[in-house]
């Protein structure tokens, strides 16, 4: 073998041992172009250097097979380990597993207070229906009265995918709670139908907007959806429910202020507004010096939406609304920059913890 | 969509609004819909002046400016004047003359254009050139009302030296911007017109629209052979096509009033003709546009069509944007090419210019589908798409078109009409029907008792035909209106013009059904706050992960859904397991100094390779757990390898959850294929560190430390491993669950431990089924064991590794008070029983 051969491999040996030693795994190594090109070169060699340098290749790749092997075991000491037991054969200074301590703990803020708002709910009568994070384009829209190519549609800046449902349109990360509606309607008719009981039910989830990112806006945010219908329901209702659901939140009364709205799953359409429950109206820096903090979005549904699931607009009329968790937790604690909720940052999720900012 | 209060005043022609401006614009957040802004023009324009040149000298030494001496009708009362009683002013606009009436911004105004602005400029008296000015005298910019900066403003004769502008141009106004999204299905809301009508309604008073804004309001002409139009589009795409040509124009910039108002709702004015189709546009919400006659027409005729693109056909729009036209767009062409992109912008080969004389004034009504597609396509959200995509309605292109031809005639003397009216008209618009409905249903609906006479008042308010026959209502929309199709619609109408907050509130009756639990939403609940108590932090992260952390994990892009618009790379796939989005957060919190940790996610996960569920991809519900500790902190607080404490964590929330972990078996032979939900776990675990775990024959998830390389990508310590478990199995096993109680005994327990020696590599599975085995076999009938390892010890000589495993056994007699006899008995006879070969 002549000198140039010995030193192709010798120069692979060491640009790839050195890869083993940064942590490289095995395949990787052993797949590598620079090993690749050495088996290649054999067959291009004359008879009497092929055998000679094939050898010599061979060799090379059972030594950086070792050397992996013996890399992974010495860097992080990975030996196998007997899974079935349940702590580490002593070595002499055992500690055995424990949870850490009580106080670090903590539970998302957003969570903690969606099982807060879930629970009140509950107690009203409402049913708990969790929501999808990829759907249809019929539960998104078409069910909802945004007929296919409608404009309000361009209020929902929508995550498609590039794979698609039985009528080749893509699925949709939805942009709202809504999105469960139609199931909901239907799931929960025939108890309606047969007078037991309303339809009631609230849902939480996560919905996505395709929108830059900002210290108030989030392309990932959670909703919570509630729907309610049965005989003879009033706008009026609708306020009723969910003033009721807002005093018994904030332990306090409050006043209620509307606004015309446009939903096209709903007709009246209606925005949402309480005094500010932190400032009682008077004028505060949650409230932006207002007195009101607009909260939810909501109205009656509109027929279309009760007869895509084959309920009689006559009979039964119902409402609906969605409130976004984010902001109420935003204004409740304080947070100044909603992408804090998804950024993993401890130092930002300890603070929900029992022991908070002490440490 | 901003309201000029002084603009509703003026095209509905009587000042019907209340003077309590305040409550006006309450009364439009509450009935109309969120005010955005309101801004009061008065204070903005309070000091601008009306003033006469008397005289004008030129200064020495300069080339522009002129010392002018002016008449303000001694308005002004700090002035310092000249002992004529005039004021002086110097100004360097080239067409200021004596005799004119302009307008004067005294010292300490504030000139209009930086009124609001961060750096608002105040003028003062100062010298220029040695000559003392007194504030100065304003042009079209500098009065903020267009971009016009070629000279001072010149006023009509019919001011007064001495008027305040205000006065002149009814400036004492006062904006309010409604946000656009409340009037998705109004269009009529896009003019001055509808929202004074909208006003005088919530209002409860009668509206009647002025009288040229009526269906039979129309243009006629004698003229023939000159204009033509065809629709070749869908008859839904394009509603009706209306077109005039009006010749002799003298293109000039508009008056001052036209301009004033259309600066106010934020437009700039351009020419006379573009102002006047902005300004129809701004009052009935119906877009026009001009197009250069000459331009389009040949041998001076013109024949219009409405009709698709042709393969490849590109046009290039006002803006000088060239696009390439899509096959769905509605093209205006005439025989040659095409003139504009209909209901979105005019064409720029059509543009009229400095050299128009003839134009063909357009108004036409394009489907809000269709717009909304074309927009979408190209990217273009004019005035135009903001309005049609609201759905005009096609009733009233007559009217409006009637309407601007006779402010062209009134503001271009000069022009007359000099084609036939065209008018083509699809199949697709008709009259709005009669809608019916009981008024029991509208009370019901309302929580009210309304009165027929109260319901009717408040439909004709705003011109609504209605009657009650029967205790049923019958109501017509106006023609302007395009959103009444149902009797809901009534009831909204009624509602909002009642207020919404002045509908009785009341809660529903129910009976008191007990809703249906959710189960896996209670046990997401309680598996949160077992994990809080034990110490683990809850985390959110993404729905969506990107390329890197899927290749620096090495998982397989291919199993997962793919978003196709993602706002960047970082959101491309829809993430297949929780485990790697904690992975990716381990790093960043070590770094900032958090030296130990648990972090978990309850959430879902989505894969390509799991079959679909009613026509939708399954989701899978998980909970995740990832424990890391850096090398001091692990050294203080752990030893061995993390997957026991990863182990440990499951065991714990198995205890939390009344589930028998006694039941789990860890199996590690990486047999996770045998579940395809796992599979895109396969590769982030570490064989050897890491094991399937089993609720006796099903599996729930997977524990274990990682992959070299997964460690090495995320910079995950060496004390790191977690967790992912199926929550759906396990909500399933809730029907396992059961009551760990035990009768009391009379007699005591007794508590023995036993060590068992054998070679080391046997595990300990094995160590505990031999204890079980021996247990069994050896206690008496009426004796019943538990058992707990305690400890295990490594023993090491030359040739030979056992390893000591010392259980505590805890035996209980229901029949007897046991002896250490009895105990020991057992305790040799299993220790015989597993004795190392």
């Amino acid at each position: 073998m002549n000198q140039e051969l010995k030193d192709k491999i010798n120069n692979t040996r060491d640009v790839l041992l050195k890869r083993i030693d940064d942590g490289l795994d095995k395949s990787t190594v052993l797949r590598s172009p620079e090993l690749k090109e050495l088996f290649a070169l054999i067959s291009t060699l004359a008879d009497d250097q092929k055998a000679e340098f094939g050898q010599a290749v061979n060799q090379l790749r059972q030594e950086l097979d070792q050397a992996t092997k013996d890399s992974d075991t010495s860097k992080h000491n990975l030996v196998p380990i007997d899974i079935t037991a349940p702590f580490a054969i002593n070595n002499g200074e055992q500690i055995k597993p424990s949870l850490l301590p009580l106080e670090y703990g903590s539970i998302h803020p957003l969570m903690s207070e969606l099982e807060r708002i879930v629970n009140i709910f509950s107690t009203m009568g409402f049913t708990i229906v969790e929501s999808r994070e990829i759907d249809d384009d019929w539960h998104m829209f078409e069910s909802l009265n945004f007929p296919e190519g409608h404009p309000a549609r361009d209020d929902y800046d929508t995550f498609m995918t590039v794979q698609t449902d039985k009528d080749r349109k893509p699925f949709i990360a939805p942009a709202h709670t809504s999105t469960m509606q139609n199931r909901i309607l239907n799931s929960q008719r025939s108890t309606l139908v047969e007078g037991l009981a309303p339809i009631a039910a609230v849902i939480p989830g996560r919905v996505f907007r395709n929108e830059d990112v900002d210290p108030r806006h989030e392309h990932t945010f959670y909703q919570l959806e509630g729907v309610y219908v049965d005989r003879n329901i009033s706008i009026g209702n609708l306020i009723a429910t969910l003033k009721s659901f807002l005093e018994s939140y904030f332990q306090r009364s409050l006043q209620i202020k509307t606004q015309p709205f446009y939903f096209p799953f709903t007709e009246p359409s209606l925005e949402y507004a309480m005094s500010c429950p932190f400032c009682s109206g008077k004028g505060c820096r949650i409230c932006s010096h207002s007195g009101w903090i607009e909260l939810i979005g909501c109205g009656m549904i509109h027929p279309n939406v009760l007869k895509a699931a084959s309920i009689n607009s006559d009979e039964y009329q119902g409402f609906a609304w969605g409130m976004g968790i984010e902001r109420l937790v935003m204004l409740k604690q304080g947070i100044e920059d909603i992408r804090y909720f998804e950024s993993g940052k401890l130092e930002f999720l300890r603070q929900f913890s029992v022991g908070g900012n002490k440490e | 969509m901003k309201a000029s209060f002084k603009w509703m005043q003026l095209i509905s022609e009587a000042n019907r609004l209340p003077i309590d401006e305040g409550d006006v614009i309450d009364r439009i957040g509450k009935q109309i819909g969120a005010v955005e802004e309101t801004v009061s023009l008065t204070s903005k324009y309070q000091n601008a002046l009306i003033v006469k040149v008397i005289k004008k000298q030129k200064i020495d030494g300069s080339d522009h400016l002129n010392v002018l001496e002016i008449d303000d009708g001694l308005m002004n009362k700090t002035v310092d004047r000249l002992d004529n009683g005039l004021i002086q002013v110097v100004c360097g606009a080239s067409n200021v003359d004596e005799g004119q009436l302009v307008v004067w911004l005294p010292p300490q105004s504030i000139v209009p254009s930086t009124f609001n602005k961060a750096d608002p400029f105040t003028l003062s008296a100062k010298k220029i050139m040695d000559v003392l000015s007194n504030g100065m005298l304003a042009s079209a910019k500098e009065l903020d009302i267009s971009d016009d900066h070629e000279g001072i403003v010149v006023l009509d004769s019919d001011a007064q030296p001495g008027q305040l502008l205000i006065n002149y141009l009814n400036l004492d106004d006062t904006i309010c911007d409604i946000e656009n999204k409340m009037f998705t299905h109004r269009p009529d809301l896009f003019g001055q017109l509808g929202i004074a009508r909208e006003l005088s309604g919530i209002y409860d008073r009668p509206f009647r629209s002025p009288n040229w804004y009526s269906l039979d309001n129309h243009l006629e002409s004698k003229i023939k052979g000159k204009l033509k139009v065809q629709g070749l589009v869908s008859s839904q795409d394009c509603p009706r096509f209306m077109a005039v040509s009006i010749g002799n124009i003298k293109l000039a910039p508009s008056p001052l009033w036209l301009q004033s108002y259309l600066s106010r709702v934020g437009l700039r004015p351009i020419n006379n003709i573009v102002d006047i189709t902005n300004y129809v546009m701004h009052v009935t919400g119906q877009p026009l546009h001009a197009y250069d006659f000459d331009k389009i027409a040949s041998n001076g005729q013109c024949e219009i069509l409405v009709r698709y693109p042709s393969q490849d056909e590109r046009l290039v729009l006002l803006d000088q944007k060239e696009i390439k036209l899509t096959s769905k767009d509605i093209v205006i062409a005439n025989k040659v090419q095409a003139i504009g992109l209909g209901g979105i912008m005019g064409g720029g080969n059509s543009e009229i210019d400095q050299t128009t004389k003839n134009i063909v004034l357009e108004c036409a009504n394009f489907n809000m589908y269709a717009t909304r597609r074309s927009s979408m396509a190209h990217g273009i959200f004019s005035e135009a798409v903001t309005r049609f995509t609201k759905g005009q309605s096609a009733w009233q292109c007559s009217v409006v078109l009637k309407y601007a031809h006779d402010l062209i005639m009134q503001i271009c003397p000069s022009a007359e009409i000099s084609s036939e009216v065209v008018d083509y008209q699809s199949d697709s618009f008709v009259p709005n029907e009669e809608v019916a409905l009981s008024l029991a249903k509208i009370n019901s609906y309302l929580g009210t008792v309304l009165n027929e006479d109260k319901i009717v008042r408040l439909l004709t308010n705003v011109e609504f035909k209605a009657r009650v026959h029967k205790s049923n209502l019958y109501a017509v929309a106006p023609f302007w209106r395009t959103d009444i199709a149902s009797g809901e619609d009534v009831i909204e109408e009624i509602a909002r013009l009642l207020g919404f907050d002045n509908l009785p509130i009341k809660l529903p009756l129910r009976s008191s059904h007990a809703p249906k639990l959710n189960n896996l939403y209670e046990l997401k609940s309680k598996i949160r706050h077992s994990l809080k108590d034990a110490g683990a932090n809850e985390v959110l992260t993404y729905s969506f992960i990107d390329k890197k952390l899927v290749e620096d994990t090495t998982l397989d892009a291919d199993n997962s859904f793919e978003i196709a618009n993602a706002i960047s790379p970082e959101l491309k796939f829809y993430r297949t397991n929780l485990s790697t989005s904690l992975l990716k957060h381990v790093h960043q919190n070590h770094k900032i100094g958090f030296d130990r940790f648990a972090v978990f996610e309850l959430g879902k996960t989505h894969q390509l390779n799991l079959k679909y569920e009613d026509q939708l991809p399954i989701e899978n519900e998980n909970v995740a757990l990832v424990l890391s500790a850096e090398k001091k902190a692990a050294k203080e607080y752990y030893s061995g390898p993390a997957y026991y404490q990863a182990k440990y964590y499951i065991t714990y929330l198995f205890d939390c959850l009344n589930l028998d972990s006694s039941r789990l078996r860890y199996v590690g032979d990486n047999n996770i294929g045998l579940s395809p939900k796992f599979t895109s776990l396969e590769n982030i675990y570490k064989e050897g560190r890491s094991a399937v775990v089993y609720y006796e024959d099903k599996i729930i998830g997977i524990v274990g430390e990682y992959t070299t390389k997964v460690q090495t990508n995320l910079k995950l310590p060496d004390f790191c491993a977690g967790f992912e478990i199926d929550l759906k199995e396990l909500l399933s096993l809730s029907a396992d669950q059961k009551s760990h109680y035990l009768p009391l005994s009379k007699y005591p327990k007794v508590k023995q431990d036993i060590t068992l020696e054998l070679d080391n590599g046997i595990n300990f599975i094995e160590v505990q089924d031999k204890l079980v085995e021996g247990l069994e076999k050896y206690s008496p009938k009426d004796v019943t064991a538990t058992y707990k390892l305690i400890d295990t010890f490594l023993k090491e000589d030359e040739n030979h590794k056992d390893i000591h495993w010392t259980f505590r056994l805890v035996f209980n007699s229901y029949e007897r008070t046991l002896l250490q006899k009895d105990i020991d008995d057992i305790v040799v006879s299993i220790k015989n029983s597993v004795k190392k070969k």
